[in-house]
């Protein structure tokens, strides 16, 4: 390949050599680019064409594929270097192991939620409550893990029917921590339904945030999420205005499931966020695990209509904040912070080695370990691939075991099978979990994956987005370096 | 279909040329992880260094 790579300059060397690159097709005309660490750039196909053959691209194509680390002048180091540099830091979080150590108190609850993914309980069963001894050899694995950031989070069932132990587990997390001095943090999932003013200054005063569940508005809410009285809607508001009342808006936190009856109504799911006063919102998916799927659990729809569906919140979201209401779509926020900066999220569904065991693990409510919550909810169908053994098991055991690092190793997408010549790589993740429940292989085949093809669609809609509206790409550059 | 297939065929053209070197980035990312570093480490068992 021989051509000036800056004409007007003439100070650059006449030839380039190809770096590792990546391409994904937007249409006939137009390639996005990535480099070995995510930095892109949208090309024209003949551009690309012409740069690997030793063509005639133009100069502005050699100089941004140059700035990107795509091509360097023969007999460079610098660009090896600082890709090298790049993907450390990009993964380095792995040296740390398990941050996130979710503890299932209680499958009770008091909702009946149709796409409920476990097999909750009545409220009035206490067998099915996480006791203090187990409690206790819990926290010993997650102050066995090095992390130097410790996130303990407690779900369900409805956590807060087990709060005397979560209570228990604040209390003696902080006294380990005395000693262990790592960055401690906690989190309650609940449907808020139960909270009342001393569990909210016991939450003030340990500082541990409120992560509750919003499906939208209120008959879309009370459509999916059923209760005593219908009123699940109602009381989650309620909490949520107490929360942020009590102890700030930053204590609590809303997520959203999307079921059949949702896929119609983004906007009006967008609206009822912004009309809270919330200023994100997580477009999600139903995961295709435990008892979702059961034909009343409204998880039967394809990622093509999901796709539309995020479409057009993701639009709807794009003309709020064009008109001055600020929220972000939080997965739009998190690929965009790989697409725009060099800093890792940390979201567990969208790493790879995977997130199971060493981003998050499970500590269910009678003793057993798993390597995710949706790990878990297989084993509440009868299959416990994902059981890594029990809490009374050694923290090496149990990281270490056959049955962590297998699905690890397998679903590794630097050498997964359509992984490692795909142009999104570094900003998508490996989900054995998923592949396993839908294909019966942790890697999956991704010509069929839904995994593959819901992130596939996200990644080019926001690529393309960008492309063709200024606003939306400073928008996105905004939530990406948060 | 055709496209499909142009694009494979430019996927193994720079894979071709360029493996060795994402081999040496990898080599030299992860060789200096720290992962190896006694003094850095921390045991696996009491996550204590």
């Amino acid at each position: 390949m021989s051509r000036l790579l800056f004409d007007s300059a003439r100070t650059e060397p006449e030839s380039w050599d190809l770096l590792p690159l990546r391409f994904h097709s937007l249409d006939a005309e137009r390639v996005v680019v990535s480099n070995m660490v995510g930095e892109h750039l949208v090309l024209p196909r003949r551009e690309l064409d012409e740069v690997v053959s030793g063509g005639a691209p133009s100069l502005e194509t050699l100089a941004s594929m140059r700035a990107r680390h795509m091509i360097r002048v023969p007999g460079e180091t610098l660009p090896v270097e600082l890709l090298a540099m790049k993907l450390r830091t990009q993964k380095r979080r792995l040296a740390d192991m398990t941050s996130l150590h979710m503890f299932v108190v209680t499958l009770r609850c008091e909702h009946t939620c149709r796409y409920c993914q476990v097999s909750r309980q009545a409220t009035g069963r206490g067998e099915f409550d996480m006791t203090e001894e187990t409690a206790e050899a819990a926290l010993q694995h997650v102050f066995a893990s090095p992390s130097p950031q410790l996130k303990i989070e407690f779900q369900g069932g409805e956590s807060l029917l087990n709060f005397a132990l979560i209570r228990w587990v604040v209390a003696r997390a902080e006294e380990l921590n005395r000693v262990e001095q790592r960055d401690l943090a906690f989190v309650i999932a609940t449907n808020l339904a139960l909270v009342d003013d001393e569990m909210l200054d016991f939450c003030g005063e340990h500082g541990i945030v409120l992560s509750t569940s919003l499906d939208g508005p209120e008959e879309l809410h009370n459509h999916n999420r059923r209760r005593p009285g219908q009123d699940s809607w109602q009381r989650a508001v309620a909490g949520i205005e107490r929360v942020r009342d009590r102890l700030g808006p930053d204590y609590v936190s809303a997520l959203m499931t999307t079921t059949e009856k949702s896929l119609e109504h983004p906007e009006a799911i967008i609206d009822a966020y912004a009309d809270l006063g919330l200023t994100g919102i997580f477009l999600r998916p139903i995961s295709p695990y435990g008892f979702a799927m059961r034909l009343r659990g409204g998880g039967r729809y394809d990622t093509q209509r999901w796709l539309e569906f995020y479409r057009r919140g993701f639009a709807h979201i794009i003309e709020l904040n064009r008109s001055g209401v600020p929220i972000t779509e939080i997965y739009a926020a998190i690929v965009a912070k790989k697409m725009y900066s060099n800093d890792d999220p940390g979201y567990v569904d969208l790493t790879s080695p995977a997130g199971i065991g060493i981003g998050g693990i499970v500590y269910n409510y009678d003793g057993g370990v798993y390597a995710s919550d949706e790990g878990r909810m297989l084993a509440e169908t009868g299959d416990e691939t994902f059981r890594l053994g029990t809490v009374n098991d050694s923290w090496r055991d149990l990281i270490s075991s056959n049955k962590l690092l297998n699905p690890l190793w397998e679903s590794f997408t630097l050498s997964s099978p359509g992984c490692d010549q795909c142009a999104f790589e570094s900003w998508c993740g490996s989900d054995p979990t998923f592949h396993h429940a839908t294909m019966g292989d942790f890697a999956g085949h991704k010509a069929f994956s839904a995994f593959c093809a819901r992130n596939m669609g996200i990644f080019t809609h926001l690529v393309e987005s960008a492309e063709a509206d200024p606003f939306v790409r400073e928008l996105l550059w905004e939530w990406g370096h948060r | 279909m055709r496209q499909e297939v142009t694009d494979q065929t430019l996927r193994v053209r720079i894979a071709e040329r360029t493996d060795p070197i994402r081999n040496l980035v990898f080599a030299l990312a992860f060789s200096r992880s720290g992962l190896t570093d006694a003094d850095g480490a921390r045991d696996v068992e009491t996550g204590r260094p």
